[in-house]
């Protein structure tokens, strides 16, 4: 029996299986099924769409023959199965029912095709159905690329170098140009990008909530989800469109940063990014071009998300280690020119340079204290221990990546606001940076609509 | 008393030619144990009346197929259109295996040409085409059959329902 994994190109849904069954009195059917799923090396799985005679079939009699083709060769392949169970939640369906979107779409079938469960069938056997086939352009090994990229991976000593490296890594080893990486909020029902690359903004700062798109499902779900044909029910400029209408957010206190991604988007890939059972964020892929990424292309994504995850855990660690350097308290020189305006809210912590939206939530808490500590004693060197410990910053317990949130300050402040800058000193330490007058105002919190922190 | 049909009202003639050219069909039947065998088809006619269906199949790619149609005669054979979508089963208990008559090979090769122009907006080749549906004329077999019941299958809410007919 050939390898199930070495069959997965026949399971992208790019032309339909059948599948034949048998009713109890032997009657046979035959229909078709818009997906053949890998599941592991032993099992592989049915979209059930709608309630069908396949359906009462293998209810009563779990025997199944699925004709396959791979849509480059035409090779033919025939597999026996056997019923086991449907799946209606959890991570196979959600990887099957966004790529039966991305296939929905494609064949001009959305809002017609949705997935009411995942049948999941044992493999008795796969038959190599005699005919002919074409030859394939050879296809290069991926795996010296992730090689590569890993091992750029491993040399990086800080979390925004790490970020950098990986997606530069990403476009020239594995030739993957719009890439991103989100990490988790706090309380871990949304998440926030922290680098970008290959878009005309960086879109740092924009969020994602859990269960939105393909990025906020794979987080949710807490597994890869790849969609081969883009389709507008994972499109982005929706999941934020109405992930703001439902949550309240269409104030203007807490304007949305647009989030970078591709207006056209082909292909589409989400990879958790987790360490020791916690998600600390998703690796996101795109490309304009349609069946891009292929299951080859996610198995090197999550290969490279474990190493990023553990870099990401180890480097924390060791910033809590080198934390304890005391900040010097050199003062700064005296800023010159006219005045620009900080005001902060308090209520979820949002910041506004003059009449610009900057930053909100933890990084905002952060920057409004280096603003109000620099002011009132004109300090400008900082270490993350004293942020760590502030309670005004409240930063959440769990999981809590506070290099993170600095990254994200100064990526936001370097592109927003050319009067203020955070330079990193060293390990734990950097320096606030004020090339201008700052009038600080304060908003009290009875000013904003009632709103948990983000 | 009613009169008795002429023609099948279960094939008219405009089935008749949805079915007769530009769609994949697969083929399935009853095993041992009511197993399921299944083969892809490489053509099907239909008699004027619409009462005797037949279609082809390569004999190396349907070995079992036609093993288990000879034992039992179940027969099912979905048709399906890629760029429409529109697919239709049809159903019967009297299936046989039979020769070629006179002509079949040349019915096959143009259903293959006709799925070769079906499939070329969707990016498939004419090479990609022969490689799947491609039999060598002595390898064909002809499966004849009384299509008994036949259902609607495009998918969307009417998928399933049975044809009006017999």
């Amino acid at each position: 029996m050939p390898a199930l994994a070495a069959l997965r190109d026949l399971m992208e849904g790019v032309i339909p299986s059948t599948v034949a069954t048998c009713a109890p009195d032997g009657t046979p059917n035959v229909s078709y099924v818009s997906q053949l799923h890998y599941v592991d090396e032993a099992h592989v799985a049915l979209s059930f769409q709608f309630f069908s005679k396949t359906r009462a079939n293998i209810l009563a009699n779990p025997r199944a023959t699925v004709l396959a083709l791979h849509p480059e060769t035409g090779a033919q392949y025939r597999f026996d199965l056997e019923y086991l169970r449907t799946e209606t939640r959890g991570p196979l369906f959600e990887r099957m029912k966004a790529k039966l979107a991305g296939i929905a779409s494609h064949e001009g079938m959305s809002g017609v095709f949705r997935l009411q469960g995942s049948d999941v069938y044992r493999v008795l056997g796969i038959e190599r159905v005699p005919g002919g086939e074409l030859a394939l352009p050879p296809r290069p090994s991926l795996l010296p690329a992730v090689r590569e990229v890993i091992e750029r991976l491993v040399r990086c000593t800080d979390l925004a170098a790490l970020l950098d490296e990986l997606l530069s890594a990403l476009d020239t080893s594995l030739r993957i140009h719009h890439a991103m990486v989100l990490l988790t909020e706090g309380d871990g029902d949304r998440l926030y990008t922290v680098a970008s690359r290959g878009y005309e903004h960086s879109g740092v700062g924009s969020e994602i909530g859990f269960g939105d798109g393909v990025i906020g499902v794979a987080a949710q779900a807490r597994t890869p989800v790849r969609i081969t044909h883009a389709t507008v029910e994972y499109s982005y400029g929706r999941a934020v469109r109405e992930h703001a209408q439902a949550h309240g957010m269409t104030d203007a206190l807490t304007p949305q940063i647009p989030f970078p991604g591709l207006a056209e988007s082909g292909s589409q890939l989400a990879v958790p990014i987790s360490a020791a059972s916690q998600l600390i964020g998703v690796l996101y892929v795109e490309s304009p071009d349609e069946q891009r990424f292929r299951y080859d292309d996610e198995d090197a994504l999550v290969a490279i998300a474990a190493s990023l995850a553990l870099a990401i855990r180890l480097l924390q660690q060791g910033v809590e280690h080198d934390d304890d350097t005391q900040a010097s308290a050199s003062p700064s020189p005296s800023p010159a020119g006219t005045a620009v305006t900080i005001r902060h809210y308090a209520g979820h912590d949002s910041v506004f340079v003059d009449d610009d939206y900057l930053i909100k939530g933890v990084a905002g808490a952060i920057l409004w204290k280096l603003l109000r500590e620099h002011a009132d004693g004109r300090r400008s060197e900082f270490t993350n221990r004293e942020l760590r410990l502030d309670p005004a910053i409240r930063l959440p317990e769990l999981s809590e990546n506070l290099e993170a949130r600095l990254i994200l300050l100064q990526r936001r402040l370097a592109e927003r606001c050319a009067s203020i800058r955070i330079d990193k000193t060293g390990r734990g330490r950097f320096r606030l940076a004020v090339t201008r007058p700052l009038r600080l105002v304060e908003i009290a919190a009875a000013v904003t609509p009632a709103q948990p922190r983000a | 008393m009613s009169e008795p049909v002429s023609a099948s009202t279960l094939l008219d003639a405009e089935t008749i030619e949805f079915v007769t050219r530009r769609v994949s069909l697969t083929v399935a039947g009853r095993g041992p144990g009511n197993r399921p065998s299944s083969a892809r088809g490489c053509g099907c006619r239909v008699t004027p009346d619409g009462r005797r269906m037949t279609v082809f199949v390569s004999r190396p790619q349907a070995a079992a197929l036609l093993h288990d149609i000879e034992a039992h005669g179940a027969i099912a054979v979905a048709f399906s259109r890629p760029t429409t979508h529109r697919t239709m089963q049809f159903k019967g208990s009297d299936a046989q295996v039979l020769p070629l008559a006179p002509g079949d090979a040349q019915l096959v090769s143009a259903f293959v040409g006709s799925f070769v122009v079906e499939l070329s907006p969707l990016g498939h080749s004419a090479p990609f085409v022969h490689a799947v549906l491609g039999a060598r004329p002595e390898d064909l077999a002809a499966i004849a059959f009384t299509p008994s019941d036949g259902y609607a299958q495009t998918p969307g809410p009417g998928a399933g329902a049975r044809l009006p007919g017999r």
